[in-house]
């Protein structure tokens, strides 16, 4: 429960630089996610704030306090590794209670049960308390990781990759207990993720790194609506975003002036099978029904194009010729370096 | 081991069945004539070789009789030493081991031109030339110091001759604990000393206890430096045993006799820590990295 404020913070390892000028804030009892492809920073920017690395440059603030020299114990931080870290030796209970008994905590052994409880019926690891990490799937240890970063109140709750090696069900379930978790004890908290979906399901805010530098930090919402560059484009979206060259949808498209590249999200695409003069020719290189979706992945204008839409909107072979239409209304203009031009054209 | 896993057929069964027996052969039966011999009599040992006792030869207690009478107090002065250097230079040798084993696994030196894997290399390279050269110049520093023959210059020694042993063995094993774990604990709340205490040392156990034996067995078993720098107040078992082969023709039976007295400490201290090394194998638990 505290802010935190990364003040123009850097890291290199030896002539690689893993942060570059990093300033971000994260507000009291928010929900910030990291989101950002593997090598971006995210795992990085979470070992600075939790003092296991120290930043080549810049400060690191909580409450306005400078901790960039206090070693990890002293910042009452807690985190969950994306390799768990898990004690070889240790049970699963002892792995919850080990935070509680570190020196100083001063928990009665009635509080200490009662945390372990509560954190395990959380992560639906009740039943593995006597157990030890060799005796665990790879999901077990990662809710265990989890459970000992959550067991505690700390000022700052870190998780790497939380849920990354969940299976599907389990990982959307968790998603939202640990979003209702974290509004409940008011923690602030950061996630790093390279999912897109997952940042959207749980984050106040996102902040999106690449290549060790932020380039916009956002409610999903407008993340999605309004990225910053087309980088920001291609990572803020469960599906790939499509671009294409201007000048070679110009006669279609209408774009504006200074426009290099115009994305498209693939659900702002619809698929014909009818010629339609606005549209552009292609054939199908392979569909995906999704139950209540589909995806349809198409050659036109020399490259594969993504669309998606819902099941009942007709159904395509592959190799079949049909006609794409893009809601140009809703494209995003980028300039040459990349930069989204503008507002969204009326 | 499953039935699934073993070699199958006559052959590859025959021909372990012959190894196994050809390397027990080598490996027990120097213990068995060890034990025979020390209950036979000189006649038996001389026109032998005699093979079953109550057979072939009549067992005497004459061996051990002596060593229980004129040579008691020689016998356990040899062996009070032997156990004093080897448990106790073992124990110094791994605790300094594993200081400089973690140092040399966790933070990065650079001395001059040497960086961790030089100074690996420096200390291990004491134990590449033969005990006996170093042992000359060890004479002429002990006598200096007023070392010779004395338990503190033992122990001294044998932590010298033991030390490059525990810290290649034990800079491995801390090499192998995940640095995440000390991080993971740094985070749970728990200073650099608590986190080597509750993380760093229950999972360096095995090795500590691996290095303990070897240094201990180095020890025990050790010849040339006790022969070198002891003459009588600091004189170890092995010294004991070719003393009593030097004075005349040796006495063979004798020297079996205590040689069984000296095989077993190290089974003890084999008992003793084996369940660290069995029990509690080091098993890092890695996920399913993406």
């Amino acid at each position: 429960m505290s802010t935190l404020l990364l003040d123009d913070v850097s890291k290199n390892f030896g002539d690689r630089a893993a942060v570059s000028d990093l300033r971000l804030e994260c507000r009291d009892g928010e929900f910030l996610v990291l989101l950002g492809r593997s090598g971006a920073g995210k795992s990085t920017t979470l070992r600075l704030i939790a003092g296991i690395e120290s930043p080549t440059r810049g400060e690191i603030l909580f409450d306005g306090e400078r901790v960039t020299a206090l070693p990890p114990e002293q910042r009452d931080v807690a985190m969950a590794f994306e390799s768990y870290a898990l004690y070889p030796h240790r049970t699963v209970r002892e792995h919850l209670e080990f935070p509680l008994r570190a020196p100083g905590r001063n928990l009665t052994e009635a509080a200490i049960a009662e945390r372990v409880t509560q954190v395990a019926e959380l992560l639906e690891i009740g039943a593995l308390l006597g157990r030890r990490p060799t005796q665990l799937s790879g999901g077990q240890r990662q809710r265990v990781s989890l459970g000992r970063a959550l067991v505690r109140r700390s000022r700052l709750t870190l998780l790497d990759e939380p849920v990354a090696h969940l299976d599907a069900r389990l990982r959307h379930d968790l998603r939202g207990e640990l979003k209702r978790h974290q509004k409940a004890q008011g923690a602030t908290s950061i996630y790093a993720t390279p999912d897109f979906s997952e940042a959207a399901a749980v984050a106040d805010r996102i902040a999106v790194l690449v290549d060790g530098r932020l380039r916009q930090v956002d409610t999903p919402a407008r993340l999605y609506d309004q990225p910053a560059d087309v980088d920001v484009a291609l990572t803020a979206g469960d599906l790939k975003m499509n671009l294409f060259e201007a000048d070679r949808v110009a006669a279609f498209a209408q774009p504006v002036s200074g426009v290099h590249r115009l994305g498209i999200r693939p659900s702002d695409i619809r698929v014909l099978d009818r010629p339609d003069p606005s549209a552009l020719p292609g054939t199908v290189y392979v569909t995906e029904p999704m139950g209540y979706d589909q995806i349809v992945r198409v050659e036109a204008a020399g490259q594969v194009v993504t669309a998606r839409m819902p099941l009942d909107r007709g159904r395509f072979e592959i190799g079949q010729q049909v006609w794409l239409a893009p809601d140009w209304r809703r494209q995003h203009p980028f300039d040459p370096q990349g930069r989204r031009l503008g507002a969204r054209l009326p | 081991m499953t039935q699934d896993t073993r070699a199958r057929g006559a052959a590859p069964r025959a021909a372990r069945w012959a190894l196994l027996s050809a390397w027990s052969l080598f490996a027990g039966f120097p213990v068995y004539w060890m034990v025979v011999t020390a209950f036979k009599q000189p006649r038996d040992i001389y026109q032998g070789p005699f093979f079953l006792p109550f057979v072939d030869f009549t067992p005497t207690l004459r061996a051990w009789e002596h060593i229980a009478g004129p040579a008691r107090d020689t016998v356990l002065h040899g062996l009070a030493n032997s156990l004093l250097f080897a448990a106790g230079s073992a124990f110094i040798a791994v605790v300094l081991g594993a200081f400089a084993a973690y140092g040399l696994a966790r933070y990065p030196y650079k001395y001059g031109p040497y960086r961790n894997d030089d100074l690996s290399l420096l200390i291990v390279s004491q134990r590449i030339m033969p005990p006996i050269v170093a042992v000359i110049a060890l004479f002429a520093m002990f006598r200096a110091a007023q070392l010779l023959d004395t338990r503190v210059g033992m122990l001294i020694a044998y932590t010298w001759f033991n030390l490059p042993l525990t810290v290649f063995l034990l800079t491995d094993f801390m090499r192998r604990i995940p640095v995440e774990l000390e991080h993971a604990a740094a985070l749970d709340g728990y200073g650099k000393l608590a986190q080597i205490r509750h993380v760093v040392l229950p999972l360096a156990m095995p090795g500590l206890a691996a290095a303990y034996l070897l240094s201990f067995f180095f020890s025990w078993n050790d010849f040339i430096l006790a022969l070198m720098l002891t003459f009588r107040d600091a004189v170890t078992l092995p010294i004991v045993i070719t003393n009593l082969s030097a004075q005349m023709e040796p006495r063979w039976w004798l020297i079996s006799a205590i040689g069984i007295l000296a095989m077993l400490p190290p089974i003890v201290a084999v008992f003793l820590l084996d369940r660290f090394i069995e029990r509690r194998v080091l098993h890092a638990p890695r996920g399913e990295d993406s």
